[in-house]
C-alpha cells in the first residue's frame, strides 16, 4: 500500500448548499457526491457539480455496488459508474461492504452480511473484478447494522480488515457506524481502531444517529455526539491524518453549521496530534 | 450452516415480501423492513408533492403498496417513480396519476441530456435549398403527455395558490408538452397545427417535409410555407429545437 492522499476536511455536496458553496468559497476543504445521484444525462445538477469541481476536490461515494451481493456484478451499474469517474476525476472512490438486492432487485438498504470465509473470498474477489475494470483502487466502508448472522466466523473488523488486504481495496472507516454497530451488537468500537491497518484507511466518515432506545439508527440527520468524536479523536491517534468528512442527509442545516462542525473536526484532529 | 446466497435470499424475502422469516431475529428482521418502506416512501412523498396533497392520507398507503408490488430493479432512488404514476391510474385514481405524470416529467426534464438549442441567428444565412433540407432536432427534453382530466390546470394552481381544484374529467384530451430550457422546465398546451409542427421536429423532418404536412391543412402552397416558418421561429424561441 502507498501513500494516501490528505485532503483535510470536507463535507457531503448536497443540493440545497450548491449555490451557497459556488458564492462563498466556504472554508472546506473537499466534498463528497452521493455517486448514483449523478447518474444522469444533464441539466443544472451537473453543471453544478462540475462549477463546484473546479473549485474544490471531489470523492465519489456509492450506495448501490451490492459488493457482497450473490447476484453477477451489475455491468450497467460499473458503466455508468466509470463514466461519471471519467467526468469528475475523483480522489476517491467508495461504497459499502453490504449487499442490496439479489435477483436483480434492488432494496436500497445497505444489507448485513454475514462475516464468513466464503463471504470474504466472495466478496474480495468481485471487489479485485471491479478494481480492474475501473483500473482504479476503491474504498470500502464498514456499514451500519442492525442484525447478526450465527453463520458469522469472525468479527467484522477482522472481516474488513482481512478483506482490504485479500482485494489490495482501501478503507473508508465510518466512525459513526462502527459507534451504531458496537451498541447495536454489543462490543467495543476501539476494535475497529485496534484492528483496521492504518495504511489502508484513507478516508474518515463522521456523522450524527438516532438512538431509538434498545438500537441506533444511522440517519445522518443530527449533529455528532461526543461518543463518536471521542472515537473520531482515538481514530486520528491512530491511523495518522486521514481525510475526513462529515455525513449529513437529512434534516439537512445552512451550510455554515456544518462547516462550524467541521472546524469540531479540525481541533480535534489537530488535539490528536496528527496535523 | 447457512450459505451467503441461502441468507440473502431469505433476508430479501423477508424485506420486500413483509414476511416474517423463520431464521432470522424477528426484531433485527423489522427494522430492515421498515427502514426499506419508509426511505422509499420518504422519497415518493418528495417526488409527488402535489400527488401527495391531492390524495391526502390515502397516499402513504397507496405509496407502500407501490413499493412491494413493484419492487425496485434500479440502481437509483431515483428510477422507483419511473412506474408509479401508472400505478396510480391501475388502482383507479386517474386524477391524481395525472398529476404524478406532470411530477415526473417535469422531475425528468430537469435531468434530461443538455441540448445544444439552434437560434433564430443559425437561420439568417441559408439559401434556399439549405431551408428545404434544413433537418429539425426537439431539444432533448422534449417530451409530451395526453390528459384526460383537469390535473394539468391543478396543478398549476397548487403551484400559484396553494391549492388543487376539484378534480373534473375533460370533454377531450389535451396534449401537454414538456421541456427544459434555460434550466427551466416549461410545460404548455399548443395549437392542434403547432402539435402537428413539433411531431414533426421529434420524427427529424425536414423543413420541406414539414411544409408538405401542413399543405394538408392549409391548401394553399405559400401559406403552409410562411406557417410553417412562423412556426419554426416559435419553436426556436420557445426552446423547442436543437441544433442535432
Amino acid at each position: 500500500m502507498n501513500n494516501k492522499p490528505f485532503l483535510g476536511f470536507g463535507l457531503g455536496l448536497r443540493p440545497c448548499h450548491y449555490q451557497t458553496i459556488i458564492d462563498s468559497t466556504p472554508k472546506v476543504d473537499w466534498f463528497e457526491i452521493l455517486t448514483e445521484d449523478y447518474f444522469i444525462d444533464g441539466g443544472p445538477e451537473l453543471d453544478y457539480l462540475d462549477e463546484i469541481n473546479e473549485k474544490y476536490p471531489i470523492a465519489m461515494h456509492g450506495v448501490s455496488m451490492s459488493i457482497g451481493s450473490t447476484d453477477p456484478i451489475n455491468t450497467g451499474y460499473l458503466h455508468r459508474l466509470k463514466k461519471l469517474i471519467e467526468r469528475v476525476n475523483p480522489i476517491f472512490v467508495s461504497d459499502h461492504l453490504c449487499w442490496t438486492g439479489i435477483d436483480g432487485y434492488n432494496t436500497h438498504e445497505l444489507l448485513p452480511i454475514p462475516y464468513t470465509t466464503e463471504a470474504l473470498n466472495h466478496t474480495a474477489d468481485r471487489i479485485k473484478q471491479i478494481q480492474d475494470y475501473l483500473g482504479r483502487q476503491i474504498l470500502i466502508e464498514n456499514a451500519s447494522t442492525y442484525m447478526e448472522f450465527n453463520e458469522s466466523e469472525m468479527p467484522e473488523w477482522e472481516f474488513l480488515a482481512e478483506l482490504s488486504e485479500n482485494s489490495n481495496c482501501g478503507i473508508l472507516f465510518d466512525v459513526n457506524n462502527a459507534f451504531v454497530n458496537g451498541f447495536n451488537h454489543k462490543f467495543d468500537p476501539l476494535q475497529y481502531i485496534k484492528t483496521l491497518p492504518k495504511e489502508r484507511v484513507m478516508q474518515i466518515h463522521i456523522a450524527g444517529h438516532q438512538n431509538k432506545g434498545d438500537y441506533i439508527l444511522d440517519t445522518h440527520n443530527a449533529p455528532i455526539i461526543d461518543e463518536v468524536w471521542n472515537l473520531f479523536e482515538k481514530s486520528w491517534k491512530t491511523f495518522g491524518p486521514v481525510s475526513t468528512m462529515i455525513e449529513r442527509d437529512d434534516d439537512i442545516p445552512e451550510l455554515n453549521i456544518l462547516v462550524d462542525e467541521l472546524e469540531i473536526a479540525r481541533k480535534i484532529a489537530t488535539r490528536a496530534g496528527a496535523v | 450452516m447457512r450459505s451467503l446466497l441461502d441468507i440473502q435470499e431469505e433476508l430479501q424475502k423477508a424485506i420486500l415480501c413483509q414476511t416474517h422469516p423463520p431464521k432470522l431475529n424477528i426484531e433485527h428482521t423489522k427494522r430492515y423492513q421498515q427502514t426499506f418502506l419508509n426511505r422509499l416512501a420518504d422519497f415518493l412523498v418528495a417526488e409527488f408533492p402535489s400527488t401527495n396533497d391531492s390524495l391526502g392520507d390515502k397516499f402513504e398507503k397507496i405509496s407502500r403498496d407501490f413499493i412491494l408490488k413493484h419492487p425496485s430493479h434500479y440502481v437509483t432512488i431515483r428510477d422507483v417513480s419511473l412506474n408509479f404514476p401508472d400505478y396510480l391510474a391501475s388502482i383507479n385514481e386517474p386524477f391524481a396519476s395525472e398529476l404524478a405524470h406532470i411530477e415526473l416529467t417535469i422531475n425528468r426534464s430537469v435531468i434530461a441530456e443538455n441540448s445544444n438549442p439552434l437560434t433564430t441567428e443559425d437561420l439568417t444565412n441559408l439559401s434556399e435549398d439549405e431551408w428545404g433540407n434544413l433537418k429539425l432536432f426537439p431539444n432533448k427534453s422534449l417530451c409530451c403527455h395526453s390528459f384526460k382530466t383537469n390535473a394539468l390546470t391543478s396543478y398549476s394552481s397548487r403551484e400559484e395558490s396553494g391549492s388543487h381544484l376539484l378534480p373534473k374529467k375533460l370533454t377531450e384530451p389535451v396534449l401537454c408538452w414538456f421541456w427544459r430550457n434555460n434550466n427551466q422546465v416549461h410545460y404548455l398546451n399548443f395549437s392542434k397545427e403547432f402539435n402537428i409542427f413539433i411531431k414533426l421536429i421529434i420524427k427529424n423532418a425536414t423543413f420541406t417535409e414539414c411544409c408538405e404536412e401542413l399543405l394538408n391543412i392549409y391548401s394553399d402552397e405559400n401559406e403552409a410555407v410562411t406557417i410553417a416558418g412562423q412556426m419554426l421561429y416559435e419553436a426556436i424561441n420557445l426552446g423547442l429545437c436543437s441544433k442535432n
